[in-house]
């Protein structure tokens, strides 16, 4: 069953991309294998063809240089590398074919079941979210005659079942209209420099608002020095810090995404290594120190070079910034009193 | 070689500390302001997480994930799937109607949600409730890194 209505795209990429007219034995090829595979289907080449271009013109236009056009062998490269029957599969399904969806259903069916339960772990709420994923995939809405399957955003450049998962997590938080980070404020609840003005009451003696104004002095200096020292960090080192920080991802799971052949993480490393050894959670952890150490240095060399502070106050500002709530903070030299953790952290949560 | 955690170094406890705190607030940040901006599509996310997209655009969307919390999370999400589901989860050949009329019987007997309605569902991720009840009860500060458990 074919759907009229059904177009991949208004516009044909493959007239943006010049060279793909030398790849044409190669599309035919790949084209004759799924029609082989999957005879029912019935995806014209020319439809298949310009799913391909709209691919191409996606990740491979401007790489070098704005609208640089891909050489015959980068498209011959690129056609190899993408995932040809998933994308003939989507593209079937996308047409409405019946048998594609029958196929789809039996390749993934389970698969998109197990992967919503294991997120929302509740059955009833992963039922409304496979529902809703299904009514994405095939499109309810039609725009200019043309129905919107979430199917016509799938290019075969990765697996179609981890772009599922995408879809799935996607519409797990729409369903759910909830936000996406969850992200602990316990802790440090005013973010950036915008900490709040500390309202004294009138029974506060002077010595109280003086601690009080020099404690906002090293929380400023404290804050900005680390944000200071987290923007010297490569983009992949605060990746990391943010993937096991942030996002509580375990060692192990950083480390398998670095063993990954073709990890955008692990070309990173490779570039700063010169051991191609395997990548265990203890290398990751060894990562992780370095980082650490490079923050703390710069941290400490900024709130002594920028902001002009002695190593007694240093080790204050460090205080604040860990907030480890065993630590007394003495600020006697400039203000005669002494501050408890406990205090700080219960007029910082304010 | 022993980290600096393990030795029991206390600057590097406080600055570990430290960047946890000052990370987690600032996300939070991103998350609020980046909230209506564009984001790569799923497309683009999995290929990235897969490893399929070329260095320099791969370069830039790590640029974007440093500060976009819904990127983040999204791909950490794809990145803590456990391979072994998907090996659990294979082709089932017993399929007894096709999908397409199981859709439209859904959709006649008014399960499938309407596109139209607001709904507010209470969510709660039990799985990450029990990851961080676990984490505190086996360690009482939750961004210890695994090693010092070793």
């Amino acid at each position: 069953m074919n759907d009229d209505n059904t177009r991949r795209r208004t516009v044909l990429e493959t007239d943006s991309l010049k060279n793909l007219g030398s790849c044409t034995a190669q599309l035919r090829d790949s084209h004759a294998q799924c029609a082989q595979s999957y005879p029912n289907f019935d995806v014209p080449f020319e439809e298949f063809r310009d799913a391909v271009a709209a691919a191409a013109t996606k990740y491979l236009i401007g790489l070098a240089e704005p609208n640089a056009q891909p050489s015959p062998a980068e498209l011959e490269r690129f056609i190899g590398e993408l995932k040809i029957p998933d994308l003939y599969l989507g593209l079937a399904c996308m047409r409405g074919n019946e048998h594609a969806w029958w196929e789809f259903d039996r390749q993934h069916r389970s698969f998109i079941e197990r992967w919503t339960r294991h997120l929302l772990r509740g059955d009833a709420d992963a039922d409304e979210v496979i529902d809703a994923v299904y009514v994405e995939l095939f499109g309810t809405r039609v725009v200019d005659g043309i129905r919107q399957s979430k199917f016509r955003t799938y290019t075969g450049r990765g697996s179609l079942r981890g772009w599922l998962r995408a879809i799935i997590l996607h519409a797990a938080v729409d369903v759910h209209r909830a936000p996406k980070v969850e992200v602990s404020i316990d802790d440090w609840s005013e973010g950036g420099d915008d900490f709040p003005v500390r309202h004294v009451s009138g029974g506060e003696t002077e010595d109280t608002m003086l601690t009080s104004v020099v404690r906002e002095r090293y929380r400023s200096a404290t804050v900005a020095a680390l944000d200071q020292a987290l923007a010297t960090l490569d983009d992949h080192e605060t990746l990391l810090l943010l993937y096991y920080h942030v996002e509580g991802l375990k060692l192990r799971e950083i480390a398998r995404i670095v063993e990954e052949p073709k990890s955008p993480i692990r070309r990173w490393f490779q570039r700063r290594s010169s051991k191609r050894s395997r990548v265990h959670e203890s290398t990751v952890m060894r990562w992780l120190d370095k980082v650490y150490r490079k923050v703390h240095e710069r941290f400490h060399a900024e709130l002594a070079g920028k902001h002009g502070l002695k190593p007694e106050e240093i080790e204050i500002c460090k205080a604040i910034a860990a907030e480890d709530p065993a630590q007394t903070i003495n600020i006697s030299p400039v203000t005669g009193s002494v501050l408890k953790k406990e205090e700080i952290r219960s007029e910082g949560a304010s | 070689m022993k980290s600096a955690e393990q030795k029991g170094d206390p600057q590097m406890t406080a600055i570990r500390r430290a960047i946890d705190l000052r990370l987690k607030a600032r996300m939070r940040d991103e998350a609020a302001a980046r909230a209506a901006a564009a984001h790569p599509d799923e497309d683009v996310i999995n290929a990235y997480v897969e490893g399929w997209l070329e260095e320099s655009k791969a370069e830039s969307f790590t640029s974007h994930l440093v500060s976009c919390a819904s990127c983040l999370h999204m791909t950490a999400q794809l990145i803590r799937f456990d391979p072994e589901m998907e090996e659990a989860a294979s082709p089932s050949a017993d399929l007894d109607q096709g999908p397409l009329q199981r859709f439209f019987d859904r959709l006649a007997s008014g399960v499938l949600p309407s596109m139209d309605e607001d709904a507010v569902f209470a969510y709660q991720d039990k799985r990450e409730s029990t990851d961080k009840s676990e984490k505190t009860e086996s360690d009482p500060n939750p961004s210890e890194p695994e090693t010092n458990k070793m």
